[in-house]
């Protein structure tokens, strides 16, 4: 049963692997992620095909799927509801906004102000929205995509570190390949989101997740990703060390990572490949304001924690 | 990181090999013939030029054609002798040569291990003060650039220096161990090291000028040390060498043939022990305090000079004792009486009318004969390095013409009358006073302290020392030489600066380098001879046993210190013991040049390994499966560690057949 259910994500990850040329890694990601249960956030310059992943992800697993625009005059009521008094019945009745749904896609989420970002990520983080006194849970499975520009882009709101937190993976997609780009051209750029259909059903995503969590830790993991948070806290290169909730987010995302190649148990591999996602946005160095080089901070982790305990 | 080393060389290692030659060839500078110097600078160009990809390695012809003109070169300079300059001169020239073809790391450690071996020959040549430094300095730079040929292409140009350094540290006590314990045997075969240079010294006839030229020289005759600290007065310090019996009308000579024995040596008192340094003289004489007892190895001639068994071209150090007071063949034989009577009958004629005239004064009375003798010398005569020449008639000449003359002069002319007045006397040769070295409380003599009195043989007296030179030059006898002739024309004109250093702490600087020199040639280079007295001091009576264990415990105890501290930062192993045999496994294979990244899972280190090893990656990612089941999936089944030690066989077998 669960090999079969492997087998259909994986369906899932090569239909998308056909949308989003070249990108075979970070759609491992995004899926991890989704399996994982956490929110993603995908991170580039415009028209590198974030909303086209983001799209083909609600496709193929059968999510209802809403995509909001975020812009610089929108407010919390446009994004959760609003309440609106009925002439007819004589009361207020709730017209839910755009976030109830099962996958959310939130363009551009630096662009918005702090205050909807801030609506946004406490729905994310809650699962209800609370209204006037009431409070309206959000639908099951509730992913929440967000893309956003880096930062030395004009007119961003960056959200602060706290809020980063939310998000359990945070990738970039980069520029293809030269080859997948030759294939992107001769294609002339159609859009291949519209045309595929979906593989999993919204309950069969819920059993991957519970499937997925439920796979072997042993001791040895677990010390070698105490070793690396432990590093992350010693270590001078670090502002800040990852938080107990980090170093459980790795944990989710590797099991997710471990189940999707179909592993009964999670390996050091696993960790390595999900850990700059997972950690690159909840980290810093101590010596660098804009924060653009995580990567290269989460590699010099890797390189330098010894896979093999030492004792 | 590709950690198989690349077999072409760093900058770092061409540097340190062409710095490792030139310290090397600077020594040698002085000596080596023009074209190995032009050879030498031409490979050290080259070398430089072809690693900076200026020019190519040079075509084998060229090759072939430098080793040419290098056997030419050499058959040339040296012949078919088996000199040992020839040897050195091969070994240099055989590194230049290299040179020329250093590519691979191959090429470099011959020109390494040659390099090692013309160090050693170094000291071949010069064993002074400083060429040990220097020596112990280019071994440094040699592992030096032996480290950089290991160090891969991205090491810095200090790097290797510093590493050699920390290996040479621990070397440097049992250098001393060995230096001090390890027992000297005779060699095995010996090379003539001596260069046939003309020493300057005394020599085994007296003419007039003989031991003035000495005068020229400052260079080392002897050093002494006494035993009791302090020298004997400066009026005592008589060094005796020659005692020269036979006079030609010119030059006085050793008499040819003596008795064995000694000439007996009575009423001997206040007794001088002390230990003579000499330097290589080329001849065989050995110097005595006036006049020696007994002598622990040296041969005593019948006049009680010392001679050696052959030519000293080595350092020698003796020990012996001499009395200052003493009664020297109160008896003498009639042959001996004739041999000290003889002179030549035709010869320096005014002299013999003179000493008759003298003989007359003093009514046939030896001792007043004497004292005339050197009145004469006090009131008429001068004394002078640079005295005017000679004719024939040279003792003529001297006492009634020039009437100015070194000791040689003094004594010669001396000697001479009292022979023609029927009084035994004979000429000795040797050195006077010498300068005390406080710093380290020895005396140092000079080839310009040489000097020459006479032995007059008094009827219950016996030989009896005689300088005319006390009676002309009363300062000569009790200030030292250099103080009496500073201002002379003449003295040390050999010197090449010919500036003698006469300022206050000049002096005492020379004093000084010299005090260090002598305990340098006392103390090593000469250490061999009292190794035995210096080690029973230490060790009790001596045994093979002591010897060995003085030898084996510091090896011990330094290789016992290196070993914790290279343990001491190596990770422990496991306790566990699949671990424990996981992780050697992954040492044998990084001393093998194959090295597990930190951040690589034992399956990616394979996988890297893949394209160059196969059958080895293939083993290890076996062994990577079973290990993620043992490591991660927790699976203690016994058949898993069957497999696990089955995967860890056959990597080490995979890994033997490698030629890393």
């Amino acid at each position: 049963m669960a090999a079969v259910l492997t087998d259909k994500v994986l369906t899932c990850v090569s239909r998308l692997d056909e949308v989003l040329l070249g990108k075979s890694h970070q759609i491992r990601l995004a899926v991890t992620c989704l399996l994982a249960g956490g929110h993603l956030l995908i991170e580039d310059l415009p028209g590198m095909g974030k909303t086209t992943l983001a799209h083909a992800l609600a496709r193929v697993f059968g999510l209802q799927d809403t995509r909001v625009q975020f812009t610089s005059d929108m407010l919390p009521a446009d994004l959760l509801g609003i309440s609106i008094f009925e002439s007819s019945t004589g009361r207020f009745v709730f017209h839910p906004g755009p976030i109830f749904c099962q996958l959310l896609l939130a363009d551009e989420i630096n662009r918005t102000t702090p205050k909807t970002q801030s609506a946004l990520l406490e729905a994310m983080e809650e699962g209800q929205v609370t209204l006037e006194g009431m409070t309206h849970s959000l639908p099951e499975p509730f992913f929440v995509i967000a893309t956003q520009n880096p930062l030395t882009q004009f007119g961003t709101f960056p959200l602060p570190e706290s809020q980063l937190d939310r998000f359990l993976m945070r990738i970039a997609l980069g520029y293809p390949d030269p080859a997948s780009e030759r294939q992107l051209l001769m294609r002339g750029g159609e859009r291949q989101g519209g045309n595929i259909s979906s593989v999993l059903t919204p309950e069969e995503l819920l059993q991957a997740r519970s499937d997925s969590q439920g796979i072997h830790v042993s001791a040895d993991l677990i010390h070698y990703l105490q070793r690396l948070v432990q590093f992350t806290r010693d270590s001078d290169d670090f502002s800040q060390g990852v938080s107990p909730r980090g170093a459980l987010a790795v944990l989710r995302c590797a099991k997710s990572w471990a189940w999707l190649h179909k592993r009964h148990h999670v390996v050091p591999e696993d960790i390595q490949a999900v850990l700059p996602a997972v950690i690159g946005h909840r980290v810093r160095r101590s010596d660098d304001v804009g924060g653009q080089s995580a990567e290269f901070l989460v590699e010099q982790l890797l390189r330098q924690v010894d896979v093999l305990p030492s004792k | 990181m590709q950690k198989v080393l690349p077999e072409k060389l760093s900058r770092s290692a061409v540097v340190w090999q062409m710095l490792a030659f030139s310290w090397l060839l600077l020594p040698h500078l002085s000596w080596i013939p023009i074209w190995l110097m032009l050879l030498s600078a031409f490979g050290l160009s080259a070398r430089w030029l072809i690693h900076s990809g200026r020019i190519g390695f040079p075509h084998w012809s060229i090759r072939l054609f430098l080793v040419l003109i290098a056997a030419v070169g050499l058959g040339f300079s040296f012949g078919v002798s088996a000199s040992l300059e020839a040897m050195v001169a091969l070994l240099i020239a055989g590194m230049a040569l290299k040179l020329f073809e250093v590519y691979r790391r191959r090429d470099a450690l011959v020109l390494i291990y040659v390099g090692l071996f013309l160090t050693g020959s170094g000291f071949l040549l010069e064993q002074s003060l400083f060429m040990a430094p220097y020596l112990l300095l280019s071994a440094a730079f040699l592992i030096a650039a032996l480290n950089s040929v290991w160090m891969g292409a991205d090491v810095t140009l200090l790097k290797p220096l510093k590493v050699a350094g920390f290996m040479l540290l621990p070397a440097l006590p049992l250098m001393l161990v060995l230096f001090v314990v390890f027992p000297r045997i005779g060699p095995l075969w010996s090379v003539q090291t001596d260069t046939p240079v003309a020493k300057t010294g005394l020599s085994d006839t007296m003419s007039p000028g003989d031991v003035s030229r000495l005068t020229r020289s400052g260079e080392l005759a002897f050093r002494v040390v006494f035993d009791q600290g302090a020298p004997p007065p400066s009026s005592q310090r008589y060094w005796r060498a020659l005692v020269l019996g036979d006079f030609d009308g010119r030059a006085w000579r050793q008499s040819a043939s003596y008795d064995s024995s000694p000439e007996p040596l009575l009423q001997r008192e206040r007794f001088v022990h002390y230990t003579v340094i000499q330097e290589p003289s080329g001849r065989p004489w050995m110097f005595a305090l006036d006049a020696p007892v007994t002598s622990d190895d040296v041969r005593m001639t019948r006049a009680r000079t010392l001679m050696a068994a052959s030519d000293i071209h080595q350092r020698r150090q003796y020990r012996l004792m001499s009395a200052l007071s003493y009664h020297l063949q109160p008896e003498l034989s009639e042959v001996d009486r004739t041999r000290y009577l003889s002179l030549p009958k035709s010869s320096n004629p005014r002299a013999q009318a003179l000493a008759d005239q003298w003989w007359q004064d003093v009514d046939y009375q030896p001792q007043a004969f004497i004292q005339r003798v050197l009145m004469e010398f006090n009131r008429d005569f001068i004394y002078t390095l640079e005295p005017a020449a000679l004719g024939a008639q040279a003792i003529d000449d001297f006492l009634l013409n020039t009437r100015q003359g070194f000791c040689e002069h003094f004594a010669g002319a001396t000697a001479f009358l009292l022979r023609h007045v029927g009084i035994p006397a004979r000429v000795v040769t040797g050195y006077h006073g010498g300068e005390w070295n406080p710093l380290q409380n020895y005396l140092i003599v000079r080839q310009y302290d040489a000097h020459a009195w006479i032995e007059v043989w008094l009827e219950g007296q016996g030989w009896v020392r005689l300088d005319p030179t006390e009676a002309v030059a009363p300062e000569r006898i009790l200030q030292s030489a250099d103080e009496v002739f500073s201002g002379q024309a003449g003295f040390l004109a050999d010197r090449p600066l010919n500036t003698w250093v006469s300022g206050r702490w000049l002096r005492q600087l020379q004093l000084q380098y010299d005090a260090l020199n002598f305990s340098w040639q006392r103390w090593v280079l000469n250490y061999h001879q009292q190794q035995s007295n210096f080690l029973s001091q230490w060790l009790g009576e001596l045994s093979y046993q002591k010897i060995a264990l003085a030898l084996i415990v510091p090896f011990v105890f330094v290789t016992g210190i290196l070993s914790w501290i290279l343990l001491r930062a190596r990770p422990m192993l496991p306790d566990d013991p699949y671990r424990r045999s996981l992780q050697k496994l992954l040492r044998y294979l990084s001393r093998k040049g194959l090295e597990r990244n930190p951040e690589e899972t034992i399956r990616q280190f394979a996988l890297r390994l893949l394209s160059e090893y196969p059958e080895l990656s293939s083993s290890l990612q076996k062994l990577a499966d079973v290990d993620d089941l043992i490591r991660y999936a927790e699976d203690t089944s016994p058949v898993q560690y069957q497999t696990f030690n089955k995967a860890i066989k056959e990597c080490y077998r995979r890994a033997k057949q490698l030629s890393v």
